[in-house]
């Protein structure tokens, strides 16, 4: 697997790495802190620890993530993730490539279309 | 409950990269999200997240290592590992069996001995709680009460407790808004009785320095009785409640695991004083907390100190009378933690045993694999990594016992307090948790070191290069010797087991061989107390009783009816004091004292009780009439061991209980007559020997708890409705309460000793069967191994028959050397039973002789089959192998 290519154009975006991007962008965080802000987020929906953490992990695979010293450090020596300048621009991407989806979506509701015309 | 280092220790299950990017980070999400009781599943979920996420990380690394030759090699030892379990089905099938047996064994017995045993009571300091008794040698009398100015004698003058109080554990009737009564045990205590065992009411409060004598009576409820009776709703704080027609102010609600005793229903509050009696009213329990840091040997000789002054001060009410005090969590335990104890060293055993069969199972087919090994060997593996593969497998059949242990753990457990006793102490606690689970792990991972250590110590003691020639046929060597002792081994600890399941079968058939002195089926009992407020006078008591009789026994079906102040073997409370016979003295170091039992005239009829010399009770011996008695066939042998008691004048009997009614009615009766003599009853347990009682006429007392018994033709509990219309039509406000057959009554004194004799049995059946598989497993294996030598016996002409016996006398000779071994251990070891049986000697030769008997048996008959087996051997397809 290590000759495999990497980097922020292999992929698109799962919805939950597209998340978790969202919430790191305002600052890096322990995976608590993630889990709870996606909880918030998804509505109350509860993602399984496990699972968070392999995502976590495939990030960092992907570059997105990195992990960056906690400066409230304790002798757990714990780190935080926070994002890469490649995960930034992954997010920027793919925040703009939603935007233009959602504007889209948005107008094609709010429009006369041939729905609401029939009615 | 959070265990944050159990997912640290977890972690480790990840993949090493992993677990240095995220596993302190995952320990710390687990240990918070647990913390703020998130986590639906607790600490074992969380657990069970890190395991899991670990497990399938370590899948897909080794799915990746397959399809690109490399990954872990634990990985590829485990894979391993099960590609052998799975090619050999009927091997995995009985080892993990096996192993499911001993696993589940254990931690069903674990789990009730932690719950008993094990986990400290819910009190505050709980383990400084003693409780105190009176004790008299010369009577017999031990764990007796206290009086009320005994007690407060104790509670002032001693030196080593930090506080001590009283408590009488009596039952009462709590009147609904609409009429209906419900029977409730009711426990009057001292003010500071609360305080004194540690414990914090869940709402309102407990009773306080305050509530002493002359103060309101009030009432703290137990809280299995607030959710029952007002669906635990909290505003019943401050409501008032009606007990024994008095309304009392609800001031608290103490928690289940705090209700002490354990069937109260709720606590009131003594507002009389402790001088209200003699010395000789002894109806009080104690419990005492001790100073910090006294041992209980420094705190109860100074009990008998105290008891000594109060002796020396009253030598007519004292004499003889001192204390005893144990701890309330051996006392709440009671004998059932020595029966506790066996079972838990018997499930012990059938692990050991299962060891050793699974053990043998392995070296078998180490054996058969010893090629493969020596192969892997010859193309450089190194010998710790052949021992890592043996290990791996072993843990993995571990693994699989474990988990199917714990559901046979899970119905064991089910199934144990099913059988359990009726009394088996502290039940609500008992359950499958953590701990237990921690405990089967920790067993499941010892025994799968235990047993995969002996196919590994044979593998590094092997010529392997023999084996490559021998292609993995050899005559028994080494492994076989190993094989043997472990056979040996299995046959002694079953034969230990089957002594001891022998020797309480045997104790069981004499406890049901127990003359009881009565004649339990087609009898129903019920209890019946008659508040004041239904039976303000002495002869409203006598007078209900005698008409609740007469009205019963005019329904169809029933034979005869009576009510006495005590059951048999129940828990009724019972009246034990001097008497004194006129004109007459007896030695002094012959005690005139006995039980007091006020029977109805029928009741001894009812029970089939016989009265072996003189007359029974009749309707003349009522109030008013001349004092009757009757004693029992154990009081007419002490105290007239020449001549017969009967005619005999006992003196003025008239003794009042407080609450609970007169002895005996106080109007003329000066003396009482012995009229008849009483066949012995087991009254205190079917093994406690009878003591000096006297019987007086329920129509001559007015005692005013009761119960009934009614002898009915037919089932009896087909009259229970009638029983319950009668009494309504009555007086609607008395409650008929703990109906039951006698029958019942009868089995549940024999509970504990039907639960032991079943479980050790059981165990004892497991036992037999693992070393009779063990036995044919290494017979056969023999046998498959001497093929080639049998073949060329017979092909030489060996008789067929003498074959059989050669393979017969293999199989017999570690049979016998494992039960010569085993009668050694069970010899010194059934004493341990000892307190558990009756009227059977521990070293019964009996019992060893029939469980010998038995054993060998089981063990021709496990050698049978391979003996048979060999005779049936083609020599040239034998010697075409070889």
């Amino acid at each position: 697997m290590a000759d495999r290519p990497r980097g922020p154009r292999s992929a698109a975006l799962t919805r939950i790495e597209f998340l978790i991007l969202a919430v790191l962008v305002r600052g890096p965080s322990h995976g608590y802190g993630i889990a709870q802000a996606l909880t918030d987020r998804l509505a109350g929906e509860r993602v399984r620890p496990g699972s968070l953490y392999r995502v976590l992990d495939r990030m960092m695979d992907r570059g997105l993530l990195e992990a960056v010293d906690d400066p409230e450090a304790s002798a757990e020596r714990r780190s935080l993730y926070g994002v890469t300048d490649e995960g930034l621009v992954v997010a920027r991407r793919e925040a703009a490539l939603l935007r233009g989806f959602a504007d889209d979506i948005q107008s094609e509701l709010s429009s006369d279309g041939p729905r609401l015309k029939g009615a | 409950m959070n265990k944050p280092w159990i997912y640290r220790m977890l972690s480790r299950l990840l993949p090493a990269r992993f677990r240095a990017r995220h596993g302190a980070d995952m320990a710390d999400f687990h240990a918070r999200e647990v913390a703020s009781g998130r986590a639906r599943s607790g600490w074992w979920g969380a657990s069970l997240d890190v395991a899991w996420t670990g497990m399938g990380l370590r899948l897909e690394a080794g799915a990746d290592g397959i399809l690109n030759g490399g990954g872990s090699m634990w990985w590829s030892d485990v894979k391993y590992g099960f590609r052998m379990l799975v090619k050999n089905p009927l091997f995995s099938g009985v080892a993990i069996l096996t192993l499911a047996l001993g696993i589940g064994a254990n931690a069903a017995i674990y789990t009730v001995v932690e719950a008993v045993l094990l986990e400290p009571l819910a009190f505050e300091d709980g383990d400084e709680l003693v409780l105190l008794w009176t004790r008299n040698d010369e009577l017999g009398q031990d764990k007796y009460m206290v009086s009320p100015m005994d007690f407060d004698d104790w509670r002032t003058t001693n030196n080593t407790f930090a506080s001590m109080a009283a408590f009488w554990p009596t039952t009462g009737t709590v009147t609904e808004d609409d009429g209906n009564p419900t029977r409730v045990n009711v426990v009057y205590t001292t003010e500071d009785f609360f305080d004194v065992m540690g414990a914090r009411p869940l709402h309102g409060r407990a009773f306080g320095p305050d509530d002493g004598p002359g103060s309101p009576q009030i009432v703290v409820l137990a809280e299995g009785f607030w959710e029952r009776r007002f669906g635990g709703d909290p505003s019943i704080v401050g409501q008032r409640i009606t007990l024994d027609g008095n309304p009392l102010d609800v001031v608290g609600v103490v928690s289940g695991p705090q209700t002490f005793p354990d069937n109260a229903d709720l606590w009131t509050n003594m507002t009389w004083t402790m001088q209200i009696q003699g010395r000789n009213s002894r109806w009080m329990s104690a419990v005492g907390r001790l100073s910090p840091g006294t041992p209980l040997e420094t705190a109860s000789a100074d009990m008998v100190t105290v008891a000594a002054r109060i002796e020396e001060a009253n030598p007519e009410s004292n004499r003889g009378w001192t204390t005893s005090i144990d701890y309330l969590q051996e006392e709440m335990v009671g004998d059932t933690k020595a029966a506790l104890v066996i079972l838990l060293g018997a499930t012990g055993l059938i692990l050991l045993i299962a060891c050793a069969t699974v053990a043998n199972l392995l070296l078998s087919r180490a054996e058969v694999r010893s090629t493969e090994m020596a192969v892997r060997v010859a193309f450089g593996a190194p010998r710790s990594r052949l021992v890592r593969q043996l290990l791996v497998e072993s843990s993995m059949l571990a693994a699989a016992g474990a988990l199917a242990g714990l559901i046979i753990a899970q119905l064991g457990v089910r199934g144990l307090l099913q059988l359990a006793p009726v009394t088996l102490p502290r039940e609500e606690t008992i359950a499958l948790d953590g701990t237990v689970l921690l405990v089967v792990v920790a067993v499941s991972l010892s025994t799968g070191l235990l047993f995969g250590l002996a196919p590994i110590w044979q593998l590094l003691r092997k010529d392997l290069h023999t084996a490559i020639r021998r292609g993995g046929r050899g005559s028994a060597g080494r492994g076989a010797g190993l094989q043997h002792t472990f056979v040996i081994a299995q046959f002694a600890l079953a034969l230990v087991l089957a002594v001891g399941a022998g020797l309480l079968v045997r104790s069981f058939q004499n406890i049901r061989s127990i003359d009881s002195g009565f004649v339990a089926s087609g009898v129903l009992t019920a209890e019946l107390d008659l508040s004041p407020a239904v039976a303000p006078e002495d002869t409203d008591v006598t007078d209900f009783y005698e008409q609740y009789a007469r009205r019963l026994s005019e329904l169809p079906g029933v034979e005869s009816v009576g009510d006495a102040t005590t059951l048999p073997l129940s828990e009724n409370l019972d009246y034990f004091q001097n008497f004194r016979i006129l004109d007459r003295e007896f030695p002094p170091e012959l005690e005139t004292r006995a039980y007091f039992r006020m029977v109805q005239p029928g009741f001894l009829d009812a029970m089939r009780t016989p009265v072996v010399a003189g007359r029974d009770f009749d309707e003349r011996d009522r109030n008013g009439a001349p004092g009757v008695a009757l004693v029992n066939e154990t009081f007419a042998r002490r105290f007239f061991p020449e001549g017969s008691p009967i005619g005999e004048r006992l003196g003025d009997l008239r003794g009042r209980y407080g609450p609970l009614g007169a002895l005996h009615l106080a109007g003329d009766i000066q003396e009482s007559e012995i009229v008849g003599i009483v066949k012995d009853v087991r009254y205190d347990g079917l093994r406690v020997d009878p003591v000096p009682s006297i019987y007086l006429s329920g129509l001559q007392s007015s005692l005013r708890r009761r119960t009934i018994v009614v002898r009915t033709v037919a089932d009896p509990s087909v009259l229970v409705p009638a029983m319950r219309r009668t009494l309504a039509e009555m007086n609607a406000g008395v409650a008929l309460t703990r109906v039951q057959t006698m029958n019942d009554v009868l089995a549940d004194a024999q509970s504990r000793d039907r639960f032991s004799t079943l479980l050790l049995g059981m165990f004892g059946l497991v036992a037999l069967l693992l070393a009779a598989v063990g036995v044919y497993g290494v017979l056969a294996y023999t046998v498959e191994q001497r093929t080639g030598e049998v073949g060329i016996r017979i092909a030489l002409g060996a008789d067929r028959s003498a074959v059989r016996g050669m393979i017969l006398k293999d199989g017999l000779r570690l049979v016998g050397v494992g039960l010569g071994a085993g009668l050694i251990v069970a010899f010194f070891l059934s004493s341990t039973l000892a307190t558990q049986l009756y009227g059977v000697d521990p070293r019964e030769p009996v019992v060893y002789l029939g469980v010998v008997i038995v054993l060998v048996v089981v063990g021709v008959a496990a050698s049978f089959i391979p003996a048979l087996r060999a005779t049936r051997i083609d020599p040239l397809t034998a010697m075409r192998a070889e």
